[in-house]
């Protein structure tokens, strides 16, 4: 009974202050469940109108390819960056296009086409999102993070952060995101803007590695970071920024071309080209330590272009952009020890993302 | 001389090529002429030539309803033009499947070159002061000429219009005006001058004004299916002026030179591909060019014997691009490209036998190229061509050899420099008539070329690299023509068929180096493309009034991907290379009206290496009908026309994402004086 009382008083918690953000369980913070289905996001090319979603039925294991188009009657559009699931709706960043894409997770309805356009009708060209407290924040190459209600799917508010923010996440009631310069080559910026919840405004900014592009945030709050560096002079970092502000690298870490996080493992995958093995090693959040060993090394993958964990059975995916130049790409499925389940062939060009619809 | 007489041989019309003022000069001055040329007319080069050779004259070009040089070039059997659409858009030719990299434009006997990009847009060439267009496949027969035209996989040909003043006349010329669908507004003067005997200068200039917004419609998924809207084309303005000036002096019966000067200006709306639900976001960037050059030919004809050709030429050029929404730290991005050459080249012809010349031909070449990019390598390349070649000719044989040798020398400000090198060409053709009787001949080409990696290729930021070999080309060709006559009502009927072989190794693309953030160029590419050429022309008359001129040509191009057997696009059709494709003209000519209908059609392609149904884009057919006719306004006569162009409204791509016009008018009034 003590149990059962301990078990219910979050929640009940929960629902009494529910007017204050800041207790809301959530959707982001529930368990997650068993997939039913997968939707592949793939990027698709520049120029090319080509960004496409697959939807893949595990119990029927069928692919359907361009599912967006078969529902909506139209494209996704141009160079699809994110997506991302929040409660019953899907928001997908559809970069050169400059829209947000909200369909319904169940059907793939399009519910509404959010367009990213500055005050000056000028494209935002927008990259990541990432969900909580009932809003979605994207970043844009206009150097902004926008916020989008999720009840009125429409743009509520904008911070300046610092310029071509690329990755973004959430934790300690603030947006943390990476800010990576880009577009300024070769003059690359190195710092992670931190954006209060609450008051929606930038509060600092932190230094990090050279060309930050991805943040995640373990269950501690804190936030892990991979700058990809300069390409030649100055190589790639990993570090993390505690909910202090305080920064660590982990010098350890120096195969990196991207990274996840899920539960309190933080999922690195790089190409070795002298094996030609793409390699998936992983990094305990709690000590952080890299674990010894590779949890996965497989070479079939050509040039590996994402990775996504399901956050339920910890099963991997790992997509492979093939030969990148106008190529469709695949997509590998492993179980938690690193063994191969399955592969989708050509869902998209330059598959980057898998989303886990229940 | 019996060879010359018995063939009523006419040898200026070769030479004109390179020389307008020759096809002025009397037979006297031409019997002079070392090397023995049996040709008759420009049709009959066509067939008597060793190598495939597509030949069009003012005349065919006016009922061609063309506006640029690449609206002609796409009736050229065996070239793909990669169309982005529109006035301003790029257009880049492929001869046979080998790149554009591999095409040289020579414009009135010199190589037009683009250090940067090794592509030349040949949309910029107008038409309105152009004589003669024609094509190389391999190399032409012509062994007098400078190295450079013996440098490329194929040549295409284009010849301004040369002074033809009467013997009464100080001054004639030519204005017209052409105006048009999406604002086009195209005037155009030229005039030709006789100064003395021996001297004599046109002028010509024109202006090219379009808003080009067209519209057309966006499909949202696959056309029929999915949603669509109509929409028009934004920023595709495009103002272009050129101002040319030449000079022709015959020095003496032997020796004849021209100098000519060129400037180009154009300044242009880059309306980018339609890209969905934000088109107008990719669409404000800009491109301003400026060509300037001017080249100086001389040629003696010493000897009945010996011939000495000197060539030289100054070129700048300018290219300025601005995206003035580019989300960098400025809030644009303006790049400038500035590039110069400076070139000669010596030539001898050597007659060592009735029908035996040989040529000799050295070319040096300066090319350097200024750009505001980071850590910009500013390169500087000299290259020296030399070249060697034989030609045999009899009535019933022509057969030529040429051996070039190239050598690079590369220099860099900063940074390291690319490697040189150094490489042998070899190329033969020939062409018999096996049968005294009918005019059916055989005829056979080699040629192993490359072209060497662009000043991209090797130094963009980034992404160039140092090391890159040349690209190498094979082409291996047999054909047949033929032409016949039956009787006055079918004067003329020629046919040609070709069946080629080519093999491109070495061949230079950009590929994701360790990750797909670290792209680079690389060998990497090979590609084997068999294909066919077919061409037919005939002439009809139907009555004493009435004439039918009918055209058409075939292709077939097998184009594979043997790059990588791994990949999946291995053995694929390369992209944005039809299987099938065709060009079809008619022109009537009655003694008031004349009528003109063209069609240009394509089969399915693949936009993408990988050939899958998703990347395919389905054929077209662009068809097109003028009517023209002159009238005599006191001395003047006056050519009215009136064309009306892709007919059948579709806005077909050629290029994914970049839809062409749908139909469109234009019509020309010019006068002669």
């Amino acid at each position: 009974m003590k149990k059962l009382l301990l078990f219910i008083l979050p929640f009940a918690a929960a629902f009494f202050t529910a007017c204050t953000p800041e207790s809301i369980i959530d959707e982001t913070e529930l368990p997650a469940k068993e997939a039913k289905r997968i939707l592949i996001l793939s990027e698709g090319f520049f120029g090319d109108n080509s960004a496409s979603l697959s939807h893949y039925d595990f119990e029927n294991q069928a692919l359907t390819k361009d599912y967006f188009t078969a529902v909506n009657q139209r494209g996704l559009g141009d160079t699809a960056n994110d997506a991302i699931r929040y409660g019953a709706k899907i928001y997908i960043v559809v970069n050169s296009s400059s829209t947000v894409e909200v369909i319904a997770a169940n059907t793939g309805k399009s519910l509404k086409q959010i367009p990213m356009k500055t005050a000056g009708n000028q494209a935002k060209q927008p990259r990541y999102a990432a969900a909580y407290g009932g809003k979605v924040y994207v970043t844009s190459h206009d150097d902004t993070v926008t916020r989008i209600d999720t009840t009125t799917l429409s743009i509520d508010g904008s911070v300046q952060v610092g310029p071509d923010p690329e990755g973004i996440c959430i934790a300690n009631n603030n947006i943390y995101v990476a800010n990576s310069g880009g577009m300024n080559f070769p003059n690359f910026d190195n710092t992670v803007s931190v954006i209060d919840l609450k008051s929606f405004t930038e509060t600092k900014k932190i230094e990090v590695g050279l060309n930050p592009k991805r943040v995640c945030a373990d269950k501690k709050g804190d936030v892990y970071v991979y700058s990809v560096g300069n390409y030649t002079t100055v190589p790639a970092t990993f570090q993390k920024i505690t909910p202090k502000g305080e920064v660590a690298a982990f010098g350890e870490v120096t195969n990196i071309m991207d990274f996840t996080l899920s539960g309190d493992k933080a999922f690195i995958y790089y190409k070795d080209y002298a094996t030609s093995e793409t390699v998936v090693s992983v990094f305990d959040c709690l000590s952080d330590k890299l674990l010894t060993g590779k949890l996965i090394a497989d070479k079939s993958i050509a040039i590996p272009y994402s990775i996504t964990v399901d956050p339920f059975n910890g099963d991997i995916y790992l997509t492979d952009a093939v030969e990148y130049v106008k190529i469709l790409g695949n997509v590998y499925c492993y179980d938690k020890t690193g063994k191969r389940k399955f592969t989708l062939e050509n869902p998209g060009y330059l598959p980057n993302k898998v989303l886990f619809l229940n | 001389m019996n060879v010359l007489k018995r063939n009523a041989v006419i040898v200026a019309t070769f030479y004109a090529v390179a020389t307008p003022l020759l096809a002025q000069t009397s037979l006297d001055s031409l019997q002079r002429l070392p090397e023995v040329v049996v040709t008759e007319g420009y049709a009959d080069r066509e067939i008597r030539s060793s190598a495939p050779m597509r030949v069009l004259l003012r005349k065919s070009i006016r009922n061609l309803n063309a506006l640029q040089l690449s609206d002609v070039v796409k009736h050229f059997p065996g070239v793909t033009v990669k169309d982005f659409g529109g006035i301003g858009g790029l257009k880049a030719v492929s001869v046979r499947s080998l790149g554009a990299n591999h095409t040289a434009v020579n414009y009135n006997g010199f190589t037009i070159n683009d250090v940067q990009t090794g592509q030349i847009d040949i949309g910029r060439f107008a038409l309105d002061n152009v004589d003669m267009i024609s094509l190389n496949s391999g190399q032409s027969d012509n062994i007098f000429q400078p190295a450079r035209l013996f440098a490329s996989a194929s040549v295409l040909n284009i010849r301004s219009a040369a002074p033809q003043v009467g013997t009464d006349q100080k001054v004639n010329g030519r204005a017209s005006l052409k105006t048009g669908s999406f604002g086009m507004f195209n005037p155009a003067v030229s005039t030709n001058l006789k100064l003395n005997e021996k001297l004599s200068a046109s002028l010509s200039g024109e202006w090219l004004s379009a808003n080009g917004e067209y519209p057309y419609i966006l499909h949202y998924g696959e056309a029929g299916r999915d949603s669509s809207s109509v929409e028009k084309r934004e920023n595709t303005d495009v103002r272009n002026f050129r101002l040319e000036g030449a000079l022709f002096a015959n020095f003496s019966e032997k020796g004849s030179g021209n100098l000519r000067t060129y400037y180009y200006r154009s300044e242009r709306g880059l309306p980018g591909a339609t890209i969905l639900y934000n088109t107008s976001g990719f669409s404000k960037q800009r491109l301003r060019d400026n060509t300037f050059f001017t080249q100086a030919h001389y040629r003696n004809y010493i000897s009945n014997r010996w011939a000495f050709q000197a060539n030289v030429k100054y070129n700048n050029g300018y290219v300025y691009y601005l995206d003035p929404e580019f989300l960098n730290a400025e809030g644009k991005l303006e790049n400038r490209y500035r590039q110069n050459e400076l070139y000669g080249s010596v030539s001898a012809l050597f007659r060592a036998l009735e029908n035996l010349s040989f040529s000799v031909s050295t070319d040096v070449v300066m090319n350097n190229l200024s750009a505001n990019l980071p850590d910009f390598a500013y390169p500087t390349r000299y290259t020296s061509l030399s070249s060697l070649a034989a030609k045999y000719v009899t009535d019933r044989l022509l057969a030529t050899a040429s051996l070039l040798y190239t050598q690079t020398s590369e220099h860099v400000r900063s940074g390291t420099a690319a490697n040189n090198r150094h490489r042998l060409s070899p190329y033969s053709s020939l062409t018999y008539r096996p049968f005294e009787a009918i005019d059916f001949r055989l005829r056979a080409f080699y040629k192993n070329i490359f072209r060497l990696p662009t000043f991209n290729d090797l130094y963009y930021s980034r992404v160039g690299k140092r090391d890159l070999k040349p690209e190498d080309t094979h082409q291996f060709n047999i054909g047949l023509t033929y032409s016949t006559s039956a009787g006055d009502r079918v004067p003329l009927l020629t046919m040609t068929a070709d069946a080629y072989l080519n093999k491109i190794s070495n061949k230079i693309v950009s590929y994701p180096n360790r990750n797909i953030f670290e792209w680079s160029m690389m060998n990497f590419g090979s590609v084997v493309i068999s294909g066919v050429d077919v061409a037919q022309e005939s002439a009809f008359v139907l009555s004493p009034k009435v004439k039918l001129l009918a055209g058409s040509s075939f292709t077939f191009q097998d184009s594979r991907n043997r790059s990588n057997p791994d990949s999946p696009a291995y053995n694929h059709q390369l992209p944005y290379t039809p299987r099938f494709s065709g060009s079809g003209r008619a022109v009537v000519e009655t003694s008031w009206l004349t009528a003109a209908y063209t069609v240009l059609w394509s089969g399915t392609r693949y936009t993408s290496a990988q050939n899958m149904p998703e990347n395919r884009l389905s054929g077209y057919a662009d068809h097109g009908v003028s009517l023209s006719k002159s009238v005599g306004v006191k001395h003047n006569k006056v050519d009215l026309s009136v064309e009306a162009l892709n007919l059948s409204n579709k806005n077909y791509e050629i290029v994914r994402n970049f839809p062409m016009p749908g139909r469109s008018f234009r019509g020309t009034i010019s006068i002669n004086f």
